[in-house]
């Protein structure tokens, strides 16, 4: 059997510790490109508007501005900010080390000069293309520089619902169950009440009881698992 | 749908994550929809090219216009793949026309300006809704990844252009740039066959986008159908009851600590009735026994699995060979080529000498410079402190400490007779009041006629060091005895015999010359 499609990759530390992140593919990429090139693109719009009636002085000014931009913008918000440019962090988006650590200088430098290459031969479609068909989505400067663009974990702000009565479990649950139990307590509101049914009457070992009052016994242990007493 | 059978990771993602594992998709099953998107596609185009070969927009506008029309096999295909569900005989015309027809007409006319269509086409092709039901449903699905789905449309929209404008610019680069030919002429010359050209290749670059764009759509899709119908938590749910078996792990262990506990109450009870003890007592050998010989098995097995291949290399050497310095043998043997062949070259050997003279100069230097440093450091101290205690010898005249440590020592407080006093106390018992005395009268003489520099905070081991550092040896040796012996008696309460106190007392005289 292949292997199941996920998009997490996990790293495993030497004290055998796992830490799984999900890595950024594509499409969120370009639309955070996109949103740092608009940017720039106000920043020289500004400049560009003042510094059109200094001369020549002022082109060259402009100029100046506009390589350092151009290069330096993604190096500067990598390693100042956590490894986000604005746009990645409108799309939640980091880029860190292949090893999950911070990316420092020398990688953010590598991979935002190595663009050059990602960019032939019009507008980026290497790198494009090496997104896609690389394994772990990086772009060639990534490869060169070892970095990876990860999602930055996402609270899950789900609110449990006040009118149910915590009850603790009448028989011990595995790790697995509890949380299978205590995500599906936090999902409910998203799932229509006949499926909730349809669930929890796979939960009868647990619940010695089927029906709404499976469902009903089932929500109250998950709220007594998120620690509602 | 067997849902056990699902490909992907079952988990509620992100609306960008469930977008990449579309892509992840579109690249396993990549060339099952790249020819079943394809083959009907080019065929389409292809003809369409025949009949308007005079005008190719027609040609172009017709085929981007039934493109809604082209994703629907490849997504059909791609449904069955995601459950590892057998495809049914492609070449069913009747499937295939079910496909292709079902609501036909919407699909090409106002729903072809959809933004969301990659991620509602599995709404009619795959549950089939049409008209207002397949409206009521988009709109159940659509909301929280609606705008992701409009996204994936526009970024595609960008990728297919990007891609035939990309292949075009990269033949041009690779074009020489001093032939004669010109490309731009024959182009111009004939813009019709360029036409055409572009047409195939922005044909062919919407073949290779499409499989990305249709799975990218429907991971949206089902990733809204997983939040939904909580696929993961299903899965999770069955699993986890699968693995709880009747006789739950669990409960084996509370029925195992049960019977160890009944067994505990057999061997008191046996061990009471003295009947039973031997047998108990057999019974436990036994069990040493047993465990002991499988403690020995398991050590073999690992013995042995510790002295086989991946642990141990053997290898048979027939050939004699160094011992060691085999990693300067291999890596010396460019070197001294080339450093005779520098010599040779520019005779270099004498300005070697010179500058090995050169860097032999620098270290004994540096070495000298380093020694410099160190004693100007320590004269520097020793300066530092002779001044100090000078500027001190100052302070103290006017400020002596007339209590240090909590004791008293003024000059005022103290018997005149010191000897007689620590006599009298020797004779009384009180061996604690002298060598108070003793120590006392030390620190009083010390202050007062050796000037010695004691501030009221100091502990006995400072004042001790500080009369090591500044007085003659017998002082110091007698001073440091009497706080020896002072600090036993003071917190230890060890008291020393009557000739040890006594013998102080003497000294003190002798060295302070009383």
């Amino acid at each position: 059997m292949k292997k199941l499609i996920d998009t997490s990759c996990s790293i495993e530390t030497p004290e055998g510790i796992d830490f799984s992140s999900t890595i950024a593919g594509p499409i969120p990429r370009t639309l955070a490109y996109a949103i740092d090139l608009g940017w720039r693109c106000l920043i020289y719009l500004g400049i560009g508007l003042v510094t059109i009636f200094t001369g020549n002085v002022g082109v060259g000014f402009f100029l100046v501005i506009t390589f350092l931009l151009e290069w330096f913008y993604p190096v500067f918000f990598e390693v100042f900010r956590h490894g986000q440019t604005p746009g990645k962090k409108a799309l939640g988006l980091r880029v860190v080390n292949e090893d999950y650590t911070p990316v420092n200088w020398s990688g953010s430098t590598i991979r935002n000069l190595l663009r050059s290459a990602d960019f032939l031969p019009v507008f980026y479609l290497f790198g494009i293309t090496s997104i896609t068909l690389s394994k772990k989505f990086q772009r060639l400067g990534d490869m060169a520089a070892g970095t990876v663009v990860i999602y930055t974990p996402q609270k899950i702000n789900s609110l449990l619902d006040n009118e149910i009565t915590p009850i603790a479990p009448s028989q011990p649950l595995t790790p697995q169950e509890k949380q299978a139990i205590s995500n599906f307590t936090l999902r409910t509101s998203s799932i229509s009440e006949a499926r909730q049914v349809e669930l929890t009457n796979l939960l009868e070992p647990i619940t010695k009881s089927t029906g709404s009052e499976g469902l009903n016994l089932v929500k109250s242990i998950g709220a007594w698992l998120l620690g509602k007493k | 749908m067997n849902l056990s059978e699902l490909q992907i990771k079952p988990a509620l993602r992100g609306k960008w994550e469930a977008i990449d594992v579309g892509i992840l998709m579109a690249k396993r099953w990549f060339w099952p929809m790249l020819v079943a998107w394809a083959v009907p596609a080019m065929t389409v185009f292809l003809i369409l090219s025949a009949i308007f070969h005079e005008s190719p927009w027609i040609a172009m506008l017709v085929f981007w216009w039934l493109k809604p029309l082209f994703d629907r096999l490849p997504l059909y295909l791609l449904s069955r793949y995601l459950f590892n569900e057998p495809v049914p005989q492609l070449f069913n015309a009747r499937v295939l026309i079910d496909i292709y027809r079902f609501d036909i007409f919407s699909a090409l006319t106002w729903r072809r300006f959809e933004f969301r269509r990659s991620f509602n086409l599995p709404i009619t092709v795959l549950e089939k809704q049409k008209g207002e039901a397949r409206a009521k449903r988009a709109a159940l699905m659509q909301f929280g990844c609606g705008n992701a789905a409009t996204w994936v449309t526009t970024v595609f929209i960008h990728f297919e252009i990007l891609l035939c404008l990309g292949f075009i610019s990269l033949v041009a680069l690779f074009i020489p740039s001093n032939t004669d030919w010109n490309f731009l002429n024959t182009i111009m010359e004939h813009p019709l066959i360029f036409e055409h050209l572009y047409n195939l290749i922005y044909a062919s670059s919407v073949c290779i986008i499409a499989p990305l764009y249709i799975a990218s759509g429907f991971s949206l899709y089902i990733n809204r159908r997983v939040e939904l119908e909580a696929w993961d938590l299903e899965l999770l749910f069955r699993d986890s009851m699968l693995k709880r078996p009747k006789n739950n792990p669990k409960f084996a262990s509370t029925n195992n600590i049960a019977s160890h506990l009944a067994l505990i109450c057999c061997l008191t009870f046996s061990l009471i009735s003295s009947d039973n003890l031997n047998a108990a007592q057999n019974d436990l050998n036994l069990t040493f026994d047993q465990t002991s010989r499988a403690a020995e098995q398991s050590k073999e097995q690992m013995l042995e699995i510790i002295e086989s291949p991946p642990f141990v290399i053997e290898k048979e050497v027939t050939q004699w060979e160094w011992k060691s310095n085999n990693d300067t043998q291999e890596s010396d043997p460019e070197l001294p080529e080339w450093l005779e062949n520098i010599e040779h070259l520019f005779e270099l050997s004498d300005v070697m000498k010179n500058i090995s003279v050169f860097f032999e100069v620098i270290i004994w230097g540096s070495i000298a410079l380093l020694l410099f440093f160190i004693a100007k450091h320590i004269l520097h101290n020793l300066d530092l402190s002779a001044t100090t205690g000078g500027q001190k010898k100052g302070a103290i005249s006017q400020q002596k400490p007339s209590v240090i440590m909590g004791l008293n020592i003024e000059t005022e407080s103290l018997p005149d007779d010191i000897a007689d006093a620590v006599e009298k106390a020797v004779a009384q018992g009180n061996h604690r009041h002298a060598l108070s005395l003793l120590y006392r009268f030390s620190l009083n003489l010390l202050i007062n006629r050796y000037d010695l520099h004691l501030e009221d905070w100091f502990t006995e081991q400072e004042c001790a060091n500080a009369v090591k550092h500044s007085l003659e040896e017998d002082i110091n040796r007698f001073f440091s005895a009497l706080t020896r012996t002072w600090q036993l008696q003071a917190y230890a309460h060890l008291s020393p015999t009557d000739d040890a106190v006594l013998a102080l007392s003497g000294d003190l005289k002798k060295v302070f010359n009383l």
